[in-house]
């Protein structure tokens, strides 16, 4: 791999260089284009519109369900997400462009997959409140953001690696979470019961052994993902 | 040819015997009943299906380092035996669990578990099928077959503390493992070896038969005829 | 039909003294599960052994268009 990389500086310095270079550039098409989080933050706003439709407006029985709710939001939004990030891609031929780039595949995941943690983030940002509002919940919980930043990083990591392989199947749009919820099932449990436990008013103490799975899960698929990328992307 | 002959002959007399062995050797269970017999297939069912998972991952990592098709063969057939043990665990420990605890299923760790691992092999078998034939299809699910296995502890640990949070109802005697006497210990056994032979005899013949599947790919290619 | 139901019972018959009178109730999911353990096996082999043949065939087929092409160049 490391003879993908720009010859002669494989420094610390160089290798945040490439990665932000790319992360820059799907950052830059996306505060020009809106293509990505626009839909997705009205798809989100429906979702949760479509949940207080359906859930009885029972408050006790709102505590119980809420935090489910909003995971199921949160992941259909960033599924979506991903599979439009990718596609778009596809259609414009940015992947080839990034691959004639001799940049490692490595950094090339880290730079993706940083720019889907951001783009879901912004969309999870403008969704809590409007969640929060709905149903009549917290909002400012430090517990609960950090969470959601982990949570989210988990999806992104192994959601990146999926997304790339799922965009160049046919059914792609049906393969991504087929293929995403196995996976990400034990973050998406976590990152429910610890919501759960923040909304029912615990200490962090009661909900830290959930937020320590998702940071391992984080950690992990980082890794495993960023190892294996060159597998999915090179022809 | 030899090898298949003997691992098939193998299995079937150890299945044979492991079958005796069940029903007119292993006592009767004292609180389960007639149906605590099934754990003689559901165990070894489970075990199997989660060695099938872990011949995927060794094989994949394998394909993705040496680049030989033949372990892509393997992990292809490692993962479709895989669900299909895996599935009759499934079903198996439904039947079991209806008698023993009087509900069709329960959130276990262990049950839980094997319910994604299903979903993950699935998966598996759906991205070999959609991805583009070829290189491709089998760099795709080696990638899944490694990220899938190391996902298996991870899993296993949310499925235990989520179930201590929402402990199920279950009713009647808990399966909560009474000892095995030496005679279940035995029959116990003599299954695991057989559902393992069995399952190494299905491996070679469904590794041929997608050597063959890839040939004959290979040939049509060659002379669009036929 | 009559014949299945019969042999079912057969087989529960065949089985019931072997197992003791306990627990008779539950003899269906004990017959359930190793039966369709067995189908599930049977069919998947089976399936296997079809398969096989078939594309054994078809290599030959090509096979021999392959040595008629080489004969004709």
């Amino acid at each position: 791999m490391s003879e993908q990389r720009a010859p002669g500086a494989p420094t610390g310095a160089s290798w945040w260089a490439a990665i932000l270079a790319v992360l820059w550039k799907d950052l830059l098409l996306e505060s020009r284009t809106r293509e990505i989080v626009t839909p997705i933050v009205v798809f989100s706003l429906l979702v949760i519109v479509i949940f207080s439709f359906v859930l009885d407006p029972n408050p006790r029985l709102i505590e119980s369900v809420a935090p489910g709710a909003l995971w199921v939001a949160f992941t259909f939004a960033g599924i979506l997400g991903l599979n439009r990030a990718f596609a778009l891609e596809k259609e414009r031929g940015g992947m080839e462009g990034l691959l004639l780039s001799p940049v490692g595949r490595d950094l090339l995941y880290f730079g993706k997959m940083l720019g889907a943690f951001l783009f879901m983030l912004v969309v999870e940002i403008i969704m809590l409140p409007a969640f929060s509002a709905v149903f009549n919940l917290p909002l400012v919980e430090p517990g609960l953001w950090l969470v959601i930043v982990l949570a989210t990083f988990g999806f992104a990591t192994v959601g990146t690696a999926f997304a790339a392989m799922a965009v160049n199947t046919r059914a792609r749009e049906i393969l991504l979470p087929v293929l995403f919820f196995p996976v990400a099932a034990p973050v998406i449990i976590a990152a429910a019961e610890a919501t759960r436990a923040v909304y029912a008013g615990d200490s962090f103490a009661d909900y830290s052994n959930w937020v320590g799975l998702i940071a391992a899960f984080d950690v992990i698929f980082a890794v495993v993902a960023a190892a294996t990328f060159e597998f999915i992307v090179n022809e | 040819m030899t090898l298949r002959m003997s691992l098939l002959g193998l299995s079937a007399a150890l299945m044979l015997t492991a079958l005796a062995m069940v029903f007119f050797y292993a006592p009767t269970d004292i609180v389960l009943g007639v149906s605590q017999r099934i754990f003689y297939v559901h165990v070894p069912l489970a075990l199997v299906g989660f060695l099938a998972f872990a011949v995927v991952a060794v094989c994949s990592i394998g394909y993705l380092w040496k680049g030989s098709e033949r372990m892509d063969n393997v992990a292809y057939a490692a993962a479709e035996i895989g669900v299909l043990f895996t599935s009759l665990m499934l079903i198996t420990g439904m039947l079991w669990a209806k008698p023993a605890w009087g509900v069709w299923w329960s959130w276990s760790p262990q049950l839980t578990t094997s319910l994604i691992l299903w979903f993950l092999y699935a998966a598996y078998l759906m991205l070999r099928a959609y991805a583009p034939p070829g290189e491709t299809a089998a760099r795709y699910a080696a990638v899944l077959g490694i990220i899938g296995f190391i996902d298996v502890p991870i899993v296993y640990m949310a499925a235990r503390w989520w179930r201590d949070l929402h402990p199920n109802k279950v009713l009647g005697p808990l399966a909560e493992e009474s000892a095995l006497e030496p005679p279940m210990q035995l029959t116990f056994l003599v299954s695991i070896l057989a559902f393992t032979a069995l399952f190494a005899w299905l491996m070679t013949e469904r590794t041929e038969l997608r050597r063959q599947e890839i040939q004959v790919e290979r040939m049509r290619y060659i002379y669009g005829e036929a | 039909m009559a014949k299945r139901n019969g042999l079912l019972a057969a087989a529960l018959l065949l089985l019931l003294p072997a197992l003791g009178a306990e627990g008779e109730e539950f003899l269906p999911f004990l017959f359930a599960a190793f039966a369709i353990t067995w189908v599930a096996f049977f069919a998947y082999a089976f399936f296997i052994a079809r398969k096989q043949a078939d594309l054994k065939q078809e290599i030959e087929v090509l096979r021999s268009l392959q040595d008629k092409d080489d004969d004709s160049e």
